[in-house]
Order: structure tokens, then C-alpha cells, then sequence
């Protein structure tokens, strides 16, 4: 069985309009993968930065997947929150990303985006609460490129930020290239 | 050690944490403070598992400790990879340490030199009754135990807020891993 470890951090986010951020993710992968030991979802902490654009999450993954096959490569799917000074989580972003494939280090920024409520109700809202509307079931729709997202009006958030250091095992015994 | 049964791969950690650069801090002293947090199928072979800095004042921002590293690992599998936890702690007014600030960083899991630069933060307290209290007794809140940031699990309840970086040089060499069949990457 082919294997990968992914050893890495959730580090840090931006470009968001507001800088105190968590964010929460969910491992996505296929019947051919197994995950031998690693967390599958977690939540980072909370930071609200001093001076700094940026938030810093510093959070650990160390995910170890067996593999038979190539189809369903795993895939990070992230939700990030906005964390106010009343204890209000506001969604501010939906994104994903494929886990990398190739052996070494990789920083990998996923950029971000949220449904918009394009009315003037929805416009107010947003400029009063900075809330949006929120997907019911997000997985599908953040992770693959399914019709209903041409149904779907979003507005760009800001980038999360993930460095992952990435070991083959017993890749080219399998032949798999990457 | 016994644990480690039949062969294993070494991973040997040298370099040094350089500085910190703490724009509130300007003036005060600092004092840095390190230990590796390990998974389970891991084990320190040699070295020093923990170290010590001298207390260093700073006119600007920038606290230089040119702090080394030192520890060998010894593992059978890259699962809970070494992870370097870093507390920062200087004196206040009444000379009583005081947590400044913390971080983790993963040892690379690429042999070769690398310089990282990665963010400190200090632990928020998590009520207004909590905050009030350390307010009044002058203690800035701390971790029980600063290991816990170096794990995936129970992140989620820690409010925290990032007050500068820190720069660390790692020079990483390894032995065994092609015996075991692991393709670790270019150090690019």
C-alpha cells in the first residue's frame, strides 16, 4: 500500500475585512484512501492580531493516508469565522484545496469566498452585521464543481494560508508518478 | 529507548533560534525558554531536550538570543514529526516572570538548512471575570502547559492574540529514511 504523511500547519489568514479569524476544516478523500491516524476536522484557535493584518492559527496537522488507488485524493475543506469581541461567530469564507502531491514542502493558499445576498436587505445586513447567508450542506458544493454552484452569488473573501510538508512512501514500487 | 524495537530512522537537530522582534515589548527584557513536543512512536536518542537563553534587553524591538539546538530522534514512522515549543517570558515591574509569548514550529522534515519565521502569540483570558482577575493581580494569563499548542486536538477553545515573530535556523540531518522506503522531498 502506498502511503503519504502530510505534516504541516494551518498558519495564518488574510485579506479578510476584519482580522480576528478561527477556521475549521474537514478532510475530504475517497473509497481507495484511508486515513491510518490524523485528525479528519479540528478548529484552530482564535486570534485577534495586535497590530497585523494577518491572524495566526499555528495549527498542527499530521495526517498519515494509505492509498490504492490515485482517485479521490484527499482534499481540504475549510470554513473560516469571524470571532467578535460579543462571542458572535459570523461565517466569513468557504474554500478548498487538494492536499498536495508532490514530496516536500508546499505552502498552499486557499482563497476564500461567501454567498452574497445581492438585495438591499441582504446589502444592509451585511454592512451592519458583516453576516451573509450560509450554505445548509457545504461539503458538496465547496469541494467540486457541481451545477449548483452556477446558482449561487458570491462575494471574494480573503486567503488562508497552510504549509504542508508532504512524504511519498512506496510511491514508485506502485508506479505512481507525481 | 526499548520501545523502539528492530530498526529505526535518526533525526538529528542542530541550529539555533536567532530573535524575536516584539514591537510592545521595546526596552524590556526577554528570555527564551524551548522543549520539543514528540508523537508516540517517537523518542529523544541524544541531546538536549530542553534550553535555557540568557535574559536579553533590547533598545529597539528586536531580542537577539542565538539560542542552539541540539537533539537527536530516533522514530519509526514520520507521524508526530518533532515540534519545537518556544515560550517567551520577561520580568515586569515587581520582577515576577511573565509569559510574553509562544509558539510552536515543526522541526522540517526536509534534511538541509532552513530559516523560519513564525508568528508569537499570548493566551486571551476566556471571560470578563478572568480578565478582570489577572488584571488586578498584574499576571498575564498563561498556558498550563505549553506543549498543548503543538497538538491538533483542543485548539478550539484557546483565544489568543499574535503580538510578534520569531526567527529560527534549523539545520536537520537524517539517517535511515531511504532504508525505509520514504521520499521526503527536495530542500527547495
Amino acid at each position: 500500500m502506498a502511503e503519504i504523511h502530510y505534516l504541516g500547519e494551518i498558519a495564518t489568514g488574510y485579506g479578510f475585512p476584519e482580522n480576528k479569524l478561527c477556521v475549521r476544516y474537514k478532510i475530504k478523500y475517497g473509497a481507495a484512501w484511508k486515513l491510518i491516524s490524523g485528525n479528519k476536522d479540528g478548529q484552530t484557535q482564535t486570534d485577534w492580531p495586535q497590530d497585523e493584518d494577518e491572524a495566526n492559527f499555528n495549527h498542527f496537522m499530521d495526517l498519515h493516508f494509505g492509498a490504492r488507488g490515485i482517485q479521490g485524493w484527499p482534499q481540504i475543506m475549510i470554513q473560516v469565522y469571524l470571532v467578535d469581541s460579543n462571542g458572535r461567530r459570523v461565517l466569513y469564507g468557504y474554500g478548498s484545496s487538494i492536499l498536495p502531491i508532490t514530496a516536500g514542502y508546499e505552502e498552499v493558499e486557499i482563497g476564500t469566498w461567501r454567498p452574497a445576498d445581492q438585495s438591499i436587505r441582504g446589502r444592509l445586513k451585511s454592512y451592519l452585521l458583516d453576516s451573509s447567508p450560509e450554505l445548509a450542506e457545504p461539503e458538496t458544493i465547496i469541494s467540486s464543481a457541481t451545477q449548483q454552484r452556477q446558482q449561487l452569488a458570491a462575494e471574494a473573501m480573503g486567503y488562508v494560508k497552510i504549509k504542508f510538508y508532504t512524504v511519498l512512501r512506496n510511491f514508485k514500487k506502485y508506479g505512481i508518478e507525481t | 529507548m526499548s520501545k523502539i524495537a528492530g530498526s529505526s530512522f535518526s533525526i538529528s537537530v542542530r541550529g539555533h533560534i536567532s530573535h524575536a522582534e516584539l514591537p510592545m515589548l521595546r526596552g524590556m527584557d526577554l528570555m527564551c525558554k524551548y522543549s520539543y513536543e514528540i508523537g508516540s512512536d517517537w523518542v529523544v536518542a541524544a541531546g538536549l531536550e530542553e534550553g535555557f537563553s540568557q535574559r536579553c534587553t533590547s533598545g529597539t524591538e528586536e531580542f537577539v538570543f542565538n539560542l542552539p539546538m541540539d537533539c537527536t530522534f530516533k522514530s519509526t514512522n514520520p507521524s508526530g514529526w518533532p515540534r519545537i515549543v518556544i515560550e517567551l517570558i520577561g520580568q515586569d515591574n515587581f520582577n515576577q516572570d511573565q509569559p510574553r509569548g509562544f509558539c510552536w514550529a515543526l522541526v522540517p522534515p526536509i534534511p538541509g538548512s532552513r530559516k523560519i519565521k513564525t508568528a508569537i502569540y499570548l493566551p486571551q483570558a476566556s471571560s470578563k471575570m478572568q480578565a478582570l482577575s489577572h488584571w488586578f493581580t498584574g499576571n498575564a494569563v498563561n498556558f498550563t502547559d505549553p506543549k498543548i499548542i503543538a497538538r491538533s486536538n483542543g485548539r478550539e477553545m484557546t483565544r489568543v492574540q499574535s503580538v510578534g515573530y520569531i526567527t529560527i535556523q534549523f539545520d536537520v540531518t537524517a539517517s535511515g529514511l531511504s532504508k525505509f522506503g520514504y521520499d521526503f522531498g527536495n530542500n527547495t
